[in-house]
């Protein structure tokens, strides 16, 4: 009897936990977009209803189109459970070769070809070195960080800031942004979910060794993740370019931090794996952009805009965040 | 349980924040007959949102407030990126700004543009908008920009030359910050050089001053190495006065006095103005501010000036030197700057209203800019009379 009582209390148990578990797989990849709809929500109120002003949508729209792109071609690389802090130097050496470029009579899209071999170069080179040596990429991109700094500093020695009177009307139309975002976002959704880039990415995220000895070729599609966010920094430095005309030392400083907290805050897991997925990239930006957007709209005191921010950084984390060793796959 | 724990937090705190939020807002405090001026919000963009610079502001901007009824948003830009520059400005535009104080010289160009799309008026601040200026100065949003100090750095070499000459040092070494940075330490380098080489030339032999090469601080300390470089050094003409004083107290150097542009009123400062180290700081006053400030709300009220240039301009304000410890005290004990108290300020309610044209009909741009230029550390002395 005794017996009976304790296998009804471990099965009433399992089904208890598989009942928890199943809500959790259930409602979890809801929270980004649960978070999105908050911040919109609250927003909307705290600002008598000037988040959605036709102003500032547009530079809401402005500002997240950037950092939107970046962030989905760094899905790839997060997905692989790996870092990359050279962004912010990789999109700074971009806007100053293409400015330059434009200066001396060329049309953009020689300097965009200029950008993408470059940040192309960054990528290869994150991918493969870390690949070769046994690295976190985090080491490689410190060094091209590094690297990348010093030359910008090189290159705006003589003049502070390096400015253009190139037209950049287009890319700045709202309509433009939003159709590019819709291209870019279509190419990374197909190539993250059903193509094997995406596929393979994920698995080595999950577990490499099993990846490996699954048939896939790590080497070859670490390469491939970083060589595709590469292009998107290409693509967004020009977006960036865009809005002030001007690069200069600092252009792209910290850049690598804020597709870090975007793509978190968007539902993205740090150590990559299956549960990596495209939308992160999108819901986090914008929840990151309205953030500050908001709160400024919102009259909360510069002061405090960090401070806030912070701790909704953190409580998303919470939120979001799995125990380390959890069962299979990630 | 720990999650909706964090997610209760968050509410609280998200709700909390932004409701408190409402009534950081500066807000007129003013008598409501004076105050006419309350549909003007001004924007400003600076360089930092604590110490004593913003607190200093903050002061000024609640006497406008007080004043005038003009209300005043922070937001925090950067020198060198552009990007938050322009954020910054689109932010402020979107939270109901119609004029935009800029601070710094970066995306200037962009920002105007944004500004026009917006029918947002942009004037500046602490900047001379060297880089910026000829683009944007006929765009009609733009209205015109207000330098830290002089426009023309060699007015302060050449009174720090004066003060080398007159303590008899013979061995100077000149310090700034990167040139092409700060083309007004360029400028203050050669107005030095220029009054030292004409002292040279009547000079006698043993009276001849020797200047060193100048030394460009990439906006780190100064290296202690350097006065061992210069084993005769007895003084420095130092633009970079918190890079390089850290280094001559931890180096433990006494034998040099410092000659420096800018204003620190911590204790360390203060004790080596007293022992002589210091031989001079400058400061331009905080109160210059009202330019901008007068510009913008003329403008929004459609009032301008009538003798307002056709095309803006980047005007000087006085630089306010600090010689001798009696100077540096009352600058200390008076100034706006230090104590940010507004009733340090060298303009009264009433000064504030006479200056803007959309309060004074009277008002012009001649007087509005001789009153900021004729300040000097003798107004200062006298409002602690």
């Amino acid at each position: 009897m005794e017996n009976k009582n304790i296998n009804i209390n471990i099965n009433n148990n399992i089904n208890k936990n598989i009942s928890i578990n199943s809500i959790k797989t259930i409602t979890m990849p809801l929270v980004p977009y649960l978070g999105l709809m908050l911040v919109i929500l609250i927003f909307y109120i705290t600002t008598d209803g000037k988040l959605f002003s036709p102003y500032n949508t547009r530079i809401v729209v402005q500002q997240a189109t950037a950092l939107s792109i970046i962030c989905l071609g760094a899905v790839f690389v997060y997905s692989l459970g790996e870092l990359d802090v050279s962004i912010g130097a990789c999109v700074g050496i971009c806007t100053l070769l293409e400015i330059n470029i434009i200066n001396m009579g060329y049309p953009l899209i020689v300097g965009f070809i200029a950008a993408l071999v470059l940040a192309l170069s960054f990528g290869l080179i994150n991918g493969a070195f870390s690949s070769w040596l046994g690295l976190p990429s985090i080491i490689t991109s410190l060094f091209l960080m590094f690297v990348g700094g010093g030359v910008q500093a090189l290159i705006t020695l003589k003049s502070n800031t390096i400015t253009t009177d190139y037209d950049f009307t287009l890319w700045k139309e709202t309509w433009f942004q939003i159709l590019m975002l819709v291209i870019v976002s279509l190419i990374v959704a197909y190539l993250f979910n059903y193509t094997r880039v995406g596929k393979y990415t994920k698995s080595i995220g999950a577990n490499k060794v099993a990846a490996s000895q699954s048939g896939v070729n790590v080497f070859k599609y670490r390469i491939i993740a970083f060589l595709i966010m590469g292009f998107n920094v290409a693509l967004a430095s020009i977006f960036i370019l865009s809005r002030s005309a001007s690069s200069s030392k600092a252009t792209g400083g910290g850049m690598h931090m804020d597709v870090m907290i975007a793509l978190i805050v968007g539902g993205m897991p740090l150590a990559g794996g299956m549960k990596s997925r495209f939308t992160s990239a999108l819901l986090g930006a914008f929840i990151y952009v309205i953030l500050t957007n908001g709160l400024t709209l919102s009259g909360v005191g510069i002061t405090y805009v960090p401070f806030v921010k912070s701790i909704i950084f953190i409580v998303i984390v919470i939120i979001t965040g799995r125990k380390k060793g959890g069962i299979l796959p990630r | 349980m720990k999650k909706i724990i964090s997610t209760l937090i968050m509410f609280c705190m998200i709700f909390s924040l932004t409701a408190c939020s409402k009534s950081s807002k500066v807000s007129s405090t003013g008598e409501a007959d004076k105050a006419t001026l309350s549909d003007v919000t001004i924007g400003i963009v600076g360089y930092s949102n604590s110490g004593t610079m913003y607190n200093s502001y903050v002061a000024f901007y609640n006497q406008i407030t007080k004043a005038t009824g003009i209300k005043f948003k922070f937001a925090t830009g950067s020198s060198f990126d552009e990007s938050a520059n322009v954020t910054a400005v689109q932010n402020l535009i979107s939270s109901g700004c119609n004029g935009i104080i800029m601070t710094m010289d970066s995306g200037m160009t962009s920002i105007i543009e944004e500004a026009e799309s917006a029918n947002v008026y942009v004037a500046g601040y602490l900047n001379s908008m060297n880089q910026s200026l000829s683009k944007i100065k006929d765009n009609k949003y733009f209205l015109g920009t207000v330098s830290d100090g002089y426009l023309d750095g060699s007015k302060i070499g050449q009174k720090a030359a004066e003060l080398v000459i007159k303590d008899n040092k013979k061995n100077v070494g000149v310090i700034t910050y990167p040139h092409n940075y700060f083309p007004t330490h360029a400028q203050a380098d050669k107005g030095f050089r220029v009054a030292i080489d004409a002292f040279n030339k009547t000079a006698a032999e043993k009276d001849k001053i020797t200047v060193y090469d100048s030394q460009q601080l990439s906006f780190k300390q100064l290296d202690p190495t350097y006065f061992k470089k210069h084993p005769k050094l007895d003084s420095i003409f130092g633009m970079a006065l918190t890079f390089v004083y850290p280094t001559m107290v931890s180096a433990n150097v006494q034998n040099v006095k410092l000659y420096a542009t800018a204003y620190d009123d911590s204790d360390s400062y203060v004790k080596g103005f007293n022992a002589g180290t210091i031989g001079m700081e400058t400061c331009s006053n905080v109160e210059s501010m009202i330019y901008p400030v007068a510009l913008i709300a003329n403008a929004i009220k459609e009032t301008q000036f009538t003798d307002k240039p056709a095309v803006a301009e980047a005007v000087e304000t006085n630089t306010v030197f600090l010689t001798n410890k009696d100077e540096q005290k009352s600058f200390a004990a008076g100034a706006l700057f230090v104590s940010s108290d507004a009733k340090n300020s060298l303009l009264s309610d009433d000064n504030i209203r006479s200056l803007i044209k959309a309060t004074n009909k009277d008002a012009t741009y001649g007087n509005l800019v001789k009153t900021m230029q004729g300040w000097s550390i003798e107004d200062i002395k006298a409002k602690q009379k």
